[in-house]
């Protein structure tokens, strides 16, 4: 009994000598855990644009579009949470003939209610206090085409390309 | 022993802070672009209307049959009849071509689809030419002198598809006549106006 008394006498020495400030060294750091759901992100349409080509043009603003149509996500997170959104300003698309490009230029909008109607309504998609609707959790993003650059003013045909979008929180 | 066991501690709230804040509750998703940069459109007479005589009161042969119902506001509607040999007269034919697959509406660019042909003085003539020939394979029309066979034939304005090859021929007849003067006999000349653009 006094063995395992004198024991446990020597273990909390060891304990408050570590604690001293005479013998350890001390560093302190901000521990930070996220507790969300997980982000879900589901794809409701491509981008297209549609250009009839005017002569020796190659630059193209969406105002010269004959039609286009935004890509379209859905995010459905925590509500009212803050939220980052990773969307290149860009895509290189490849004519079907392989070797012929075209820089798409594009514009971000997020909303909590819906898909915004244009490139200038809703939040752009780098706003640092972006957030999730405080209700629903949703975030509408819509990707506009904004402009586009041909390298070949009569390289005519179909250009492909992808990008990918992506959505986190943030602190 | 003792730098080596904050060492550690500290190593161990960095890692569990980093643990703490990684994405994995993020999403990313890819979206395709894709950029149709068409043809520019190209539209041309292929095959001219040529002459189409008119000839008063007969049943038979080239012309008119029933010239005198044309007269003053009425429309003779039956004068181009798909069972009468008309040659090629009074049928224009169009080559369009343009980037493959892709919509094109064929419209009138004459008011009402009507136009009036001036005579000699002392009368006009209004056509009005509703009618586009279309082949049931292709959409196109196929040139043939008669384009009137059953159910090839559409009003304007008119929306087809210009198919993997991108061009083809459309046809556009004469549909009607209206005569404001019937004695008045001569050569009469207007110009039709056909328009093309994608949808």
């Amino acid at each position: 009994m006094f063995k395992r008394i004198k024991e446990v006498f020597l273990i909390l020495f060891c304990v408050l000598a570590l604690a001293s400030p005479g013998f350890a060294v001390e560093a302190t750091d901000t521990v930070t855990i996220a507790f969300f759901s997980a982000f879900s992100l589901t794809k409701e349409q491509d981008i297209s644009v549609n250009i009839t080509p005017q002569e020796g043009k190659s630059s193209y603003t969406d105002s010269d579009f004959f039609s286009s149509s935004p890509g379209k996500l859905l995010a459905n997170g925590d509500a009212g949470a803050s939220v980052a959104i990773t969307c290149p300003d860009s895509v290189t698309l490849t004519h079907t003939n392989g070797s012929d490009t075209a820089i798409l230029n594009l514009a971000c909008r997020a909303d909590t209610s819906s898909y915004v109607a244009d490139k200038s309504s809703g939040t752009a998609c780098d706003d640092a206090n972006l957030q999730t609707d405080s209700t629903t959790g949703k975030l509408y993003i819509s990707i506009f085409p904004d402009s586009v650059d041909v390298t070949s003013a009569t390289a005519y045909g179909i250009y492909s390309g992808t990008i990918t979008v992506t959505i986190d929180y943030v602190q | 022993m003792r730098k080596f066991l904050a060492l550690l501690l500290v190593i161990g709230l960095v890692a569990f802070s980093a643990v703490a804040g990684a994405s994995d509750l993020g999403a990313s998703k890819d979206v395709n672009a894709t950029l149709t940069y068409r043809h520019p459109l190209s539209l041309e007479v292929a095959t001219p209307a040529g002459t189409l005589y008119i000839q008063r009161n007969t049943d038979e042969g080239t012309a008119v049959p029933i010239w005198s119902e044309a007269y003053g506001s009425e429309w003779a509607t039956d004068y181009v009849s798909c069972d009468r040999d008309i040659t090629n007269n009074g049928l224009t034919v169009f080559h369009i071509s343009g980037s493959p697959n892709q919509s094109v509406t064929i419209s009138s660019g004459n008011t009402d689809r009507t136009v009036t042909l001036t005579g000699p003085g002392c009368g006009n003539i209004d056509l009005q030419f509703l009618r586009i020939c279309l082949t049931t394979s292709n959409g196109l029309h196929s040139t043939t002198k008669n384009c009137c066979g059953s159910g090839n034939i559409e009003n304007l304005p008119i929306t087809i598809n210009l198919g993997s090859s991108g061009e083809g021929y459309f046809a556009i007849r004469p549909w009607q006549i209206r005569v404001d003067d019937m004695s008045c006999k001569g050569w009469y000349t207007g110009t039709m106006i056909i328009i093309a653009d994608y949808q």
